[in-house]
């Protein structure tokens, strides 16, 4: 689903944000990108939607070349790959349900279709009755839903999430990686960055360890600590 | 469908998120285009009426009467001589009563017509010329002749407003084309900083995978429709002011203000026309910096 090949980020200002990473992530599959501030998690993740351009290396995503993809097929992408971020990006002027029918909108469905399929998300990620609202009318947590429902709501193959629950307390926490890992099972493949050791831990899913740009660890089942002992 | 719905719906929104600056972009164009359609009415005005009178008399004389010894026989003299000059077409004489009659006509309400006498009014010999532009010649042999009490040219009044309209015509249109820019430039303005104010949401917008057109659709549409109401303010003035303009023409009837609706029709869509794509023009200027293609 997701393949890097011997990918380089350099930054204008020189700093080398990653440095030949080479990774495979199947269809399905839930990874969590681990490491210390400046790791390089967000250009990674930036790169995989062409929000930044490599410097050397291949990346596909869902069978795209997507380092040798024109421009114009960027917005393509991105309506392949859903996207949520610790900030949530919600457009402010918009309530809940404009915001989540924005990304189906992009696409040009009918109406009717983007109505039904915003009040499905919309009860999906635990928001019934809010629609109406402003996203400043909502706590972290419930802006962190709706983000995630609009990430969501075309079922995209492919779900990016960089330090989702950055900004929330453990409880909200839980309650976000439920929701991430209902949508997990339903075949969408998750990469996720985070800081957050209990959620890491808790959930024993496949980490991916970064270090000043590199990749240093890749266990199937593992925590956000490097274990000592050998399997 | 559903798509260019929404997109129109979106622009809406922002307008009505900065009334001031669109208000702005609104009046610009408005000042500008009523300028330019303005001038194009008065030129066009100024047309049809001297070619009216171009038609019609082109030298007057005015004649002396039995009060200064002329006799009837020698006006009557001095038509079939003037009757034979080589530049006249043909004359018409128009004595004291007929005087007195299109003085009535030209002030229809006027005290002053109940209360004057016939007798006062010139009668006047109407001269009509082969070649309008040679009536200096006509006017020169005329002073000198005894029955003359005046000589009178609308060919050269004629000049004169031909000459103050065009000068006036370049001014309005130079002012037009000034304020023409000004418009577009306010458009642009406008535009660039009602993306500056949401570079946030755009970035939201295009991460949730929003093509450029997308984003720039509702901008241009924004910016199509300033133009658009600017130039329809533009035309609904010039109306107004032909509607006021044609009422005082009703009152002194020298001049003919109405414009034909024809012309009136062509231009107005000429100028809504021209609106809309200033408007998108503008605002495609002001995308530029922000959205690279
Ligand atoms: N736009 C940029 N221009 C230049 N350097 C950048 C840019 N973005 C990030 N960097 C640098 O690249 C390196 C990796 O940054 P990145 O944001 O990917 O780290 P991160 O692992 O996401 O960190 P954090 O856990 O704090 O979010 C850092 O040294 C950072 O300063
Ligand atoms: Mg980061």
């Amino acid at each position: 689903m997701i393949k890097l090949e011997d990918v380089t980020k350099v930054y204008d200002g020189g700093t080398v944000a990653c440095s030949n990473i080479s990774l495979n992530v199947a269809k399905g599959e839930f990874l969590f990108l681990v490491g210390a501030s400046g790791s390089g998690k967000s250009t990674l993740i930036r790169m995989l939607l062409r929000e930044e351009e490599v410097t050397t290396g291949t990346i596909w995503v869902a069978g795209k070349d997507i380092t040798a993809m024109p421009s114009w097929k960027v917005p393509y992408l991105r309506r392949t790959v859903g996207t949520v971020f610790q900030d949530y990006k919600l457009l402010p002027n918009k309530t809940v349900a404009q915001n989540i029918a924005f990304a189906l909108e992009v696409l040009g469905r009918p109406k009717a279709v983007i109505h039904r399929q915003v009040e499905q998300v919309i009860d999906l990620v635990g928001l019934t009755g809010k629609s109406e609202r402003l996203p400043r009318q909502l706590s972290g947590g419930e802006q962190q839903r709706v983000s995630i429902a609009r990430a969501f709501v075309n079922r995209p193959p492919i779900l990016l999430c960089d330090e989702p629950t950055g900004n929330l307390d453990p409880a909200t926490s839980v309650g976000i990686m439920r929701l991430l890992d209902r949508i997990n099972r339903t075949g969408t493949t998750i990469v996720m960055a985070t800081h957050d050791h209990a959620i890491v831990d808790a959930m024993r899913r496949r980490v991916v360890g970064l270090e000043a740009g590199q990749v240093v660890r890749d266990q199937a089942s593992g925590r956000y600590e490097q274990e000592e002992s050998v399997e | 469908m559903n798509r260019i719905g929404f997109l129109l719906e979106e622009s809406f929104v922002n307008m009505r998120r900065n009334p001031l600056v669109v208000s702005g972009a609104v009046l610009a164009v408005f000042v500008s285009l009523f300028l330019a359609f303005g001038a194009l009415s008065i030129q066009e005005l100024v047309r049809t009426n001297t070619q009216q009178w171009q038609d019609g008399t082109h030298v007057i004389v005015f004649l002396k009467d039995a009060r200064d010894g002329i006799t009837l026989d020698s006006q009557v003299a001095l038509r079939s001589e003037i009757d034979g000059w080589d530049l006249v077409e043909s004359t018409e004489y128009v004595d004291k009563l007929g005087a007195f009659e299109e003085f009535k006509k030209l002030f229809p309400n006027s005290p002053v017509a109940d209360n004057i006498d016939p007798d006062v009014l010139p009668a006047s010999i109407r001269i009509r010329l082969t070649d309008s532009t040679r009536y200096r010649e006509v006017v020169f042999n005329l002073i000198d002749q005894p029955a003359v009490l005046e000589v009178v040219a609308p060919g050269e009044s004629i000049e004169n407003v031909a000459q103050l309209s065009r000068v006036l015509n370049w001014l309005g249109f130079g002012l037009a084309l000034i304020q023409g820019i000004a418009a577009v430039v306010l458009i642009s303005n406008t535009i660039r900083m009602a993306i500056y104010a949401r570079r946030e949401e755009v970035s939201i917008m295009r991460l949730v995978g929003a093509s450029n057109w997308f984003i720039r659709i509702p901008f241009l549409i924004e910016g199509m429709i300033e133009g658009i109401t600017g130039a329809g303010l533009a035309v609904f003035g010039v109306w107004i002011a032909s509607r006021v303009v044609g009422d005082v023409d009703a009152a002194i009837s020298l001049f003919d203000f109405t414009i034909s609706s024809g012309f009136f029709v062509k231009w107005s869509i000429l100028f809504l026309a021209f609106g809309a794509v200033a408007g998108v023009g503008g605002s495609a200027l002001g995308l530029r910096k922000f959205l690279k293609v």
